[in-house]
């Protein structure tokens, strides 16, 4: 430990060396020429100032050579990641594991929120509809939000934020190779027209041994998965369009008379325009739809399955924003939703007939928030959403907040608000099992934040309750959640050292901690560059603390180690990424249930990528 | 984790470390520092432009708040600038008065107070600039933008003209994007 404490003194060392030195003699031209080494520069948030934000970047995605949202996702404070053998699933305060469908956090990508309609699922692994290359910032903002986004943000919001045009005005190419029959395409091209229009366009292709990621290990069964991930998006002027969507399908061949294909896609499609008004009104007018496929065929000698799922859905959501009272910033929201198409569709088989169920839903909501300054230093936040669903009653969703700029640099936070969340179609049964009342969860939230030229770190503490549980046991009534989190981000040189810890307590009225809730869960990230910005190693460690199966069969502590080695422009303009996965070689017991075979379990999952990526005019 | 896994994981991590900061060491000469650029940027950027009544003794270079160029932006003062005049730098809020700047910087930190302070800059004749992504787009005259190893800046040349800024013709030549050429 004192060795790793000196490399760090000699890194400080080096930083510190720097310096600022005095440029204004060259000329304009010759600082146009000129290769910078990074300054330290924190993630600016767009998310609601008063909740105790995670971000990441394109930079830090890049230099930790993170190639799906889950990996992206399983860097962020107090956020962790498990999977089945088909997705993946996030688990956020303690909640969340393979087999929970239906997320509790709000996934939006630029605004749109891209969750299905069918389960209420966020597609994480290869099969998400996003490819990492192309956000340019993502940040998690733990905590009730449906005040402010509506029913599905019930224990927290994921915003993405994807790049522009602008950052692109060419093509970008990448292709990369690795284990578990890996091999990837990506071409995106994107430009700024003098006109001041701008678009972006891209394409993702894969084929691997068909697991949702290969961070999970290979796939025991011979099987190939195909993955396709698209995004189009232009703005001009005021008006602005998004396409984006995936098709994932995974073959597996168990036996050589026994074989699956499942096949999910999706779409999603949004139009807006913005305006600002002389008097100090502000508007966002959105038209948003999207469609979500599942289908499911099984073949062996004995049995024959064929089924289909359909979603459907678009909403027209209008907000007015008006900072014209002073001292206020208000903004009123009103949404309508429909749900025309939700139905699952059993296809005749030998010995078994054709069903279907469907069902369509209509909601409303209508929401208000006004941010109020109170002092200089002192700002209030009262937030409250109404929404209505066919067949349910008017849910509230309040919450406020405060945020007290205690000192310079120094920020205190507190939240309190109650969210809920109506149960997805799958969770209905497609009609056959109604749940017109929503899971509702109170929380209560406490934060300090600190941020200075190269130092920044935050300190939250939360408690929440849920309650009008959904699809659970009948002694089961209510789950409880409480934890602190902390997290500390220091820059200079060039040098990003990022580091979290969560400690967190999820159970039961009865008692019971929940399945696959881990105690703790940390990430440490460092990158540094080698020699100059050029080369670039970042490492990144990630622990997630001991916890159980659903079943309740015990999953250890696993400690997983990164590393990935950056080169720009590094031969004939090209760039390289070399990804070297557990490291450590660390066993995953988390998928230990699916296997009938016992050497299948604890499954060492040691791996590498090679990506080399360009750019064209 | 087994003890001895331990063990290599710490060693392993303990190499990666001191290789890279020793290589981090070397880093630190290799290339300029991207703070000291911007501020020769902003240093450059005064002398490109004409104001529509000529600055007087000293040229008010106006930072919002406090960032990370506080120390590079520190080094022009006393500068000379715009053939005689020496340049002098004050911080300000986004409530102060903004009467006698020439310039003001506006660093991606102070994001929020650009918020506040946007609709008193509109055809106010002080040069903006900033390294804050899109404010350009909001109605600053001079965003810095870092694009691969090297940095480049986007004029928004209708703010300029609503400010009555002659920014030359060599700058505009020089900048990545220039909005409102037309």
């Amino acid at each position: 430990m004192s060795r790793l404490l000196a490399s760090l003194a000699v890194a400080l060392a080096a930083s510190a060396g720097a310096g600022t030195p005095d440029l204004t003699d060259q000329p304009l031209e010759d600082l146009l020429d000129t290769e910078v080494l990074s300054a330290a520069r924190f993630a600016r948030r767009v998310t609601d100032a008063a909740s105790a934000v995670s971000v990441l970047t394109a930079q830090d995605i890049r230099a930790l050579g993170l190639r799906t949202l889950a990996e992206v996702l399983d860097q962020m404070r107090g956020l962790h990641v498990s999977a089945d053998l088909s997705y993946m699933f996030l688990g956020a305060r303690g909640i969340g594991g393979p087999g929970s469908l239906a997320g509790r956090v709000m996934l939006l990508v630029d605004g749109q929120p891209v969750v299905d309609n069918l389960y209420d699922q966020l597609y994480l692994g290869h099969d998400s509809m996003l490819d990492p290359a192309l956000i340019e910032r993502i940040e998690y903002a733990p905590g009730s939000g449906s005040a402010m986004y509506g029913h599905n943000a019930f224990l927290g919001v994921i915003n993405v934020i994807t790049r522009q045009g602008r950052d692109l005005n060419g093509w970008e190419g990448a292709v990369s190779a690795g284990a578990n029959a890996e091999r990837q395409l990506r071409l995106t091209g994107g430009r700024r027209l003098d006109n001041g229009a701008e678009w972006l366009a891209s394409l993702t292709l894969r084929r691997d041994d068909g697991l949702p990621s290969s961070e999970i290990g290979h796939q025991p069964w011979p099987g190939e998965g195909r993955a396709l991930q698209w995004l189009l998006k232009g703005r001009w002027q005021g008006w602005s369009a998004q396409a984006l969507g995936m098709r994932h399908s995974v073959f597996t061949q168990y036996a050589a008379t026994e074989s699956d294909l499942f096949v999910d896609g999706s779409a999603f499609l949004s139009i807006g325009h913005d305006h600002r008004f002389d008097s100090g009104w502000r508007s966002t007018v959105r038209l948003q739809g999207g469609s979500h496929r599942y289908q499911y065929s099984y073949d062996s000698d004995t049995s024959i399955r064929h089924k289909r799922i359909d979603g459907r859905w678009w909403e027209l959501d209008t907000q007015a924003g008006y900072d014209g009272f002073p001292g206020h910033a208000l903004v009123l929201g009103a949404r309508w939703r429909q749900d025309p198409l939700l139905r699952y569709l059993r296809l005749p088989t030998p010995g078994r007939d054709a069903a279907s169920w469907h069902l369509r839903r209509q909601t409303a909501s209508l929401s208000a928030e006004d941010r109020i300054r109170l002092t200089d230093d002192l700002h209030a936040t009262l937030g409250l959403r109404l929404e209505h669903r066919n067949g349910g009653d008017w849910v509230a969703s309040p919450r406020n907040a405060l945020v007290w700029g205690v000192a310079p640099d120094w920020e205190i936070k507190w939240s309190q608000g109650r969210a809920t969340r109506l149960a997805s179609v799958n969770e209905e049964d497609f009609g056959d099992a109604p749940t017109p009342k929503g899971e509702q969860v109170h929380s209560r939230e406490l934060g300090v934040e600190y941020r200075r030229a190269q130092l920044r770190w935050l300190a939250t503490a939360y408690h929440y309750r849920i309650s009008h549980l959904i699809g659970a046991e009948p002694d089961v009534l209510r789950h409880r959640g409480r934890g602190l989190e902390l997290e500390g981000e220091w820059q200079a040189g060039g040098w990003r050292l990022r580091g979290s810890q969560a400690w967190q307590q999820a159970g039961d009225n009865l008692g019971r901690d929940l399945a696959w809730s881990p105690r703790q869960v940390s990430k440490l990230q460092l990158s540094a560059p080698l020699g100059s910005e050029r080369w670039r190693l970042s490492t990144s460690v990630r622990r997630t603390g001991a916890n159980t199966t659903d079943t309740g069969a015990p999953v250890p502590a696993n400690t997983r180690v990164d590393v990935t080695l950056l080169g720009t422009r590094w031969l004939a303009g090209l760039d390289l990424r070399l990804g070297l996965r557990n490291l450590n070689n660390s066993r995953a017991h988390g998928q230990d249930t699916s296997f009938d075979d016992p050497a299948w379990r604890g499954r060492r999952n040691r791996h590498a990528w090679i990506e080399l990526g360009g750019t064209f005019p | 984790m087994s003890r001895t896994a331990m063990h290599r994981l710490r060693r392993g991590a303990q190499a990666l470390l001191l290789a890279a900061a020793l290589l981090g060491a070397v880093a630190a000469r290799g290339q300029a520092d991207e703070r000291s650029v911007k501020a020769a940027f902003l240093y450059n950027f005064i002398q490109f432009t004409n104001w529509p009544v000529p600055p007087s003794e000293p040229f008010r270079l106006c930072v919002l708040g406090h960032g990370a160029l506080d120390e590079a932006l520190a080094r022009l003062e006393g500068k000379n600038v715009l053939n005689g005049l020496h340049l002098s730098v004050r911080h300000v809020g986004p409530r102060d008065n903004l009467a006698g700047c020439h310039a003001l910087y506006v660093d991606d930190s102070q994001r929020a107070a650009a918020e506040e302070l946007l609709p008193r800059l509109a055809g106010t004749p002080i040069l903006t600039v900033t390294d804050s992504d899109g404010l350009a787009d909001r109605g600053l005259m001079i965003e810095i933008r870092k694009r691969d190893l090297k940095l480049v800046f986007e004029v928004n040349l209708v703010a300029a003209r609503k400010a009555n800024l002659d920014l030359s013709a060599r700058l505009l030549k020089m900048a990545h994007y220039v909005a409102g050429v037309r």
